[in-house]
């Protein structure tokens, strides 16, 4: 029997946030919170819901970027944070289940301990299986291993049948099939609500990486020097996309607007898990020596603390110039689990009500042109995006098998960086100008000549972009209604996905400002 | 200061808009036209719904007779339904959109009625909540501080606060629904029509996708179902109007024609039996019941139909004793007709042609239930809703 938070109970205040705190306007917030404990919870709490003619949402950890889950006036949150357990077969074999509720860094956890296997799922500890594995489930491991929905073979989940009943179906290769594609990256919030993930097998966990960091200062930037960092990044990418022994390499380019840092953090090993030959990842950094004059290290610079600090990508006072020159690739070895999880926690409690959060995203499938980087360094540099971060994620790799667009809901299969904007602050008066800025910078980027004309402002999948991450779901696209596109691509992707919609969830009780229109 | 205006409002109101057809053919309407004919004197200004694909838009005339001059036409996306305030100030307007702002929903407005000159002035125009899109229908609370709203393609009802001003609240109840019924294309889904409140301020809906009448309390911030009548499977009830005279609630099945009507019990809020039914079409004829009317003595009942082959008005005696229906005859129109309406003295009905964006009167003898001549008082394109205000 789920526990019930009404807005009377002392723990509704904390019970009904989101990791957003722009999100829920006074006026759209729920009338309860059920914290289920089970799958058989969950469906009978669902019901209860539905015969009160309330809306449900539900919510595995709050870290939706929009306010899908608790924009919901009068309505009721199905929390299924406690559906968090991580199963194996006999002695670690498969198959392997995942609790929606099971936080990234403890399914890493305990999947290593008693399986030495791992996802290739996301960067962040608390974020939970349920919004990131039905949303494609990207990370650390993409290039190497693919996507953590690649490896998804069932989907347990809570439906609405079109007599107004909620029911658990299974849905795997031989039944439900549309719908397993579906879960497959098209967000399990369109269909109903995940109590498990199944996987026959999942990857084996690397044994240790190799991790590395740079950074420039903005105060010795110039936008030839800008230009060059980007376009011999996204080169990087676009050139190694199909050599296999560049598949263990991650790398994240973050952006800061002025006057932040621009940091390059890495992480890699071979495909075997060891790292033994480090050729690949020197070639990658050596491309960036092209960066001069050198700069001094300050007494007891070591870079990878500094990449390892929390919060990294954001100003550092005591760094001098730019750590890219400061001489030999310094590098640190770690044990894989140790280096991704080791220095991440947490409980899974939305404690942080300030934050306030935008986000945007793109894939792109070629390297930057010097048009694009310039768009980003006048926005970046200028005094409009303040507080702007543009992380560049390395991709493809193994995500990039044309196939898995066929028995997935992911179709960026061509792809080679992904893109996250982010902008943070704590003060409701700065709302318009973060979000201009955020806004502001994502229009520039796209409207150079290398994005579809037809579809200025945003990355339309054209040759050069893929659209953008529904796991970083952004509803000012809404504004154009070909919004499906930008995140399911021109194929026949979305028509399936209308189609599941309407078979699997007739009522559309499971909505939200993106969800799948029928 | 406010205006004055040389007339005296009587401070009823009028409100039509639902979902269905009238088309006079012109053959009948040569044939039966009878001149000047006086629908109801004291109707003072008409609003019409025009929900044209290119520009949806609220007609306002000036009624003279049966002269209707047209004296402002507001521009509004997708106009379904209207309704009035009970002082005849605020005009209600529900959208049918499925997108507003980008996001999957729909809108209503409020409009300040001008008392002198009839003119609409917009008050506030209100998202309604996700997925609540496809608005069919709009009731005003007895109380006067609630819009009630049947979002008909989201199967849900939403309710917004009235101020005191007339302007619309955001969505403060919502009630989403689930179900559906035996037609294979219909009753996929619930599909909320038509709303009416009882004098107890309780809503009382008919549900075409569940086949369900529900009656639900307004509690807090919820909306509780007090009660939820199964119908005739696959009768797809839409229209509903509930008289106080005879303590009935009348149905109109849209894809069976059956009229029902139903025992109310309005101090307890309950639907107590159903009395007695007819049938305005064979459901093999594939057709469709549009609206219907009640007569103010609450014994007779008008009902607008389709066939394959033409487009009817009928006109019934209920009789409450025993639950009967007797025709009273039919006419053949030219349109299927979107509504229809008795005025206020009983001998006269405005029906409304959306197909050929005719606005006619009918005159109607109560003593021998015949539907009679025929006044086109205007024309709208598209008409989907009309209410009126009073001298």
């Amino acid at each position: 029997m789920s526990t019930t938070i009404t807005r009377r109970d002392p723990r509704f205040e904390l019970a009904r946030r989101t990791h957003n705190g722009r999100f829920p306007a006074p006026d759209q917030i729920v009338k309860q919170v059920e914290y289920c404990q089970d799958a058989q919870d969950v469906a009978k709490t669902l019901q209860n819901v539905l015969d009160a003619g309330m809306r449900p949402t539900a919510r595995s950890s709050g870290h939706c970027y929009e306010d899908f889950i608790v924009n919901n006036p009068n309505g009721a949150i199905i929390d299924i944070s406690q559906l968090s357990q991580v199963t194996t077969g006999a002695g670690g074999t498969g198959p392997y289940s995942v609790g929606p509720g099971a936080m990234l860094g403890s399914i890493y956890t305990q999947l290593y301990r008693l399986a030495n296997k791992t996802i290739p799922g996301g960067t962040c500890y608390t974020v939970t299986a349920g919004g990131h594995i039905s949303g494609g489930g990207y990370g650390y491991l993409a290039r190497r291993y693919g996507l953590t929905v690649d490896y998804v073979s069932a989907v347990d989940i809570i439906t609405v049948d079109r007599n107004g009943r909620a029911v658990a179906i299974r849905a795997d290769k031989r039944n439900n099939s549309d719908l397993l594609r579906a879960l497959r990256g098209g967000q399990g919030s369109n269909f109903g609500i995940i109590t498990a993930f199944h996987f026959d097998d999942l990857p084996k966990c690397p044994q240790e990486v190799l991790r590395a960091n740079l950074s420039w200062n903005w105060k010795d930037m110039s936008p030839d020097k800008f230009v060059n960092i980007l376009t011999t990044y996204g080169k990087y990418w676009e050139e190694n996309d199909r050599k296999k022994e560049t598949w263990g390499m991650f790398a994240m380019l973050g952006l800061m607007s002025d006057p932040g840092r621009i940091n390059l953090s890495l992480q890699f090993s071979d495909l075997d898990g060891t790292v033994k030959d480090t050729s690949v990842l020197n070639d990658f950094l050596d491309r960036f020596q092209k960066c001069k004059p050198t700069a001094e290290a300050p007494t007891g610079y070591n870079p990878h603390i500094e990449a390892m600090r929390p919060g990294s990508g954001g100003p550092r006072e005591h760094l001098v110039g730019d750590t890219v020159c400061y001489g030999e690739h310094q590098m640190v070895k770690q044990n894989w689990i140790d280096a991704n999880v080791g220095e991440q926690a947490g409980t899974g409690l939305i404690l942080d009500p300030l934050r306030r959060a935008k986000y945007k995203s793109c894939h792109m499938k070629k390297a930057f042109t010097e048009a694009e980087a310039m768009a980003f360094y006048n926005m970046l540099s200028g005094p409009n995006a303040k507080g702007l971060i543009v992380a560049i994620d390395s991709y493809g790799g193994a995500t990039n098998n044309p196939d898995r667009a066929q028995d997935t809901a992911i179709p960026q299969r061509s792809s080679v960086m992904k893109m996250q904007y982010q902008t943070y602050w704590q003060d409701p008066k700065e709302d318009d100008y973060r979000l201009k800025g955020i806004r502001d910078t994502y229009t520039a980027a796209y409207s150079t000549p290398v994005a579809d004309q037809a579809h200025l402002g945003v990355p339309y999948p054209n040759d050069h972009y893929d659209g953008c991450y529904i796991n970083y779901p952004d509803v000012d696209m809404l504004q154009h209604d070909y919004w499906p596109q930008l995140y399911y691509g021109t194929g026949d992707l979305y028509p399936h996905l209308q189609a599941v919609k309407h078979k699997y969830d007739p009522h559309n009780i499971f909505h939200h400002a993106m969800s799948i229109q029928v | 200061m406010s205006r004055r205006c040389a007339y005296t409002r009587r401070g009823f109101l009028g409100v039509i808009g639902s979902s269905s057809l009238l088309g006079l053919a012109e053959p009948f309407l040569s044939k039966h036209y009878s001149g000047a004919l006086s629908p109801a004197s004291d109707v003072r200004f008409a609003y019409v719904a025009s929900d044209a694909e290119d520009a949806g838009r609220i007609h306002v005339f000036r009624a003279n007779g049966s002269a209707w001059k047209l004296v402002q036409s507001v521009a509004s996306e997708s106009p379904s339904s209207l309704a009035l305030s009970a002082d005849q100030t605020t005009l209600f307007v529900a959208n049918r959109r499925r997108y507003y702002q980008g996001r999957p929903t729909a809108s209503v407005e409020a409009y300040r009625i001008d008392r002198c000159s009839g003119d609409l002035r917009l008050l506030s125009r209100r998202s309604l909540a996700l997925s609540a899109i496809g608005p069919e229908h709009v009731a005003v609370s007895p109380d006067g501080k609630y819009l009630a709203v049947s979002a008909t393609a989201g199967g849900a009802y939403n309710l917004l606060p009235i101020d005191h001003e007339g302007k619309l609240g955001g969505v403060t109840i919502l009630h989403k629904e689930t179900g559906a019924s035996i037609h294979p294309e219909w009753q996929l889904s619930a599909k909320p029509q038509q709303i009416v409140f009882d004098g107890q301020g309780r809503l009382i809906s008919s549900d075409l996708g569940c086949d369900r009448i529900n009656v639900f309390q307004l509690d807090g911030d919820s909306l509780i179902a007090m009660q939820r009548t199964s119908v005739e499977p696959g009768s797809g009830p839409t229209a509903i109007e509930l008289s106080s005279k005879s303590s009935a609630l009348f149905v109109g099945g849209a894809l069976d024609g059956r009229i029902s009507a139903y025992a109310y019990d309005e101090a307890n809020g309950r639907i107590l039996k159903l009395m007695g039914s007819a049938k305005a079409f064979s459901r093999s004829t594939a057709g469709r019941l549009h609206a219907i009317a009640i007569h103010p003595s609450g014994e007779l009942v008008i009902v607008a139909w389709s066939d394959q082959i033409s487009h009817s008005v009928t006109s019934w005696r209920f009789n409450r004793k025993d639950g009967s229906f007797e025709t009273g005859g039919t006419l053949k129109v030219q349109g299927a007709t979107k509504v229809l309406r008795f005025f206020p003295d009983g001998d006269s009905l405005v029906a409304v042609d959306a197909t050929n964006g005719v606005i006619s009167s009918l005159r109607f003898d109560e003593a021998s239930g015949e539907l009679g001549s025929i006044s086109k008082l205007t024309s709208a394109q598209s008409s989907s809703a009309i209410c009126f205000t009073y001298l």
